[in-house]
């Protein structure tokens, strides 16, 4: 029997407890993936305010978890989120974060959390074009005027800033790899 | 007392693989370091139906030249045998793991070292492709998986 007592969320089963909760998480307007380990035990709540004072951060900036559409807040233990362990988490001033999608003649928008990743995106808009899982396949999202198509785990709030609040992406079909 | 020296691109990619970026997709299932014998660097990843493919990467150069990789069977020690290639429905998949192009050594994907070197016309086919030196091997990951968990592959058990 573990002489940890810490209680993990109903997501871990009976898997081996964690005295420590991995955090990943991405701030709005640095680069790149950040870490950190925190006790399992701690809130929601608390953890945004150790990124915030971590970071220096505002007050107003809000702390989502993956592909989540509200703020994470609340006394709620970050073990309850977890995965294996492990949470990944987004650090922003968007509270949403407006998507258009030009595809043909269509623009359709939605507004998702910031810490929703283009996989999720890509759901919706398989939904909203009708489109067959094995059509979907075959395009990407590309942000508009870029040659950039961020990889199925990117955060959508990796690529806007507040006040803009807004990616637009082009759908676009994959060139064959050839000769 | 005589130190090992670390070559600059060996030293470039365990710093990659320390940054969160390459742990996140390790915590995540999608990929897992395996093995380091300069500049031969063999990482397994995940594919849709769990099955691991494992990739003997050259990352001499590192990152200033991107590395190149082949499905590899770490036990024989050899490319991996054709018959074990991922499966696929004729798409995506089909045209980066080629049984029919350099004798499977490399994979046919303009972020491949060796198939970009092949292939002069294809920065300007494939720029979203290019290998970019500031994503470092994450990026080649990051294709790799997404073509294993896409429609396009095919899980073995149903071939």
């Amino acid at each position: 029997m573990s002489n940890n007592p810490t209680q993990l969320g109903s997501g871990e089963g009976a898997q081996k407890p964690h005295p420590n909760i991995e955090v990943f998480y991405q701030v709005e307007g640095r680069p790149g993936l950040e870490h950190l380990e925190a006790p399992s035990t701690t809130t929601l709540a608390d953890l945004r305010l150790l990124l915030l004072e971590r970071h220096a951060l505002a007050p107003e900036v809000l702390l989502f978890l993956e592909d989540h559409e509200e703020p994470a807040e609340g006394n709620s233990p970050c073990s309850d989120h977890s995965r294996s362990g492990m949470i990944h988490a987004h650090v922003h001033k968007c509270s949403k974060i407006k998507v258009i999608v030009n595809f043909q003649e269509m623009s359709p928008e939605h507004a998702f959390g910031p810490g929703t990743t283009i996989a999720k995106v890509k759901e919706w808009f398989t939904k909203e074009f009708h489109l067959s899982p094995t059509d979907a396949g075959e395009y990407f999202l590309q942000v508009h005027g870029t040659n950039d198509r961020p990889a199925p785990n990117v955060h959508l709030g990796t690529l806007t800033h507040c006040p803009a609040c807004l990616v637009t992406f082009d759908l676009v079909s994959d060139v064959k790899i050839q000769g | 007392m005589v130190t090992a020296v670390v070559p600059p691109d060996e030293r470039a990619l365990q710093a990659d693989l320390g940054r969160p970026e390459f742990r996140l997709g390790e915590a995540q299932g999608r990929w897992s370091k395996k093995s380091i014998s300069w500049p031969i660097v063999l990482i397994g990843v995940t594919a849709s139906d769990s099955a691991e493919f494992v990739l003997r990467f050259n990352c001499a150069g590192y990152p200033q030249v991107g590395p190149t990789a082949g499905l590899w069977d770490p036990v024989q020690d050899t490319i991996l045998p054709f018959d074990r290639f991922p499966l696929h429905n004729g798409g995506r998949v089909s045209q980066v793991f080629r049984t029919d192009w350099e004798g499977g050594r490399a994979l046919y994907h303009p972020c491949d070292r060796h198939a970009i070197s092949t292939h002069g016309d294809w920065p300007g086919l494939h720029p979203s492709k290019l290998w970019r030196p500031d994503k470092g091997i994450v990026q080649y990951l990051e294709f790799v998986h997404e073509l294993l968990n896409c429609s396009d592959y095919k899980t073995r058990n149903c071939a």
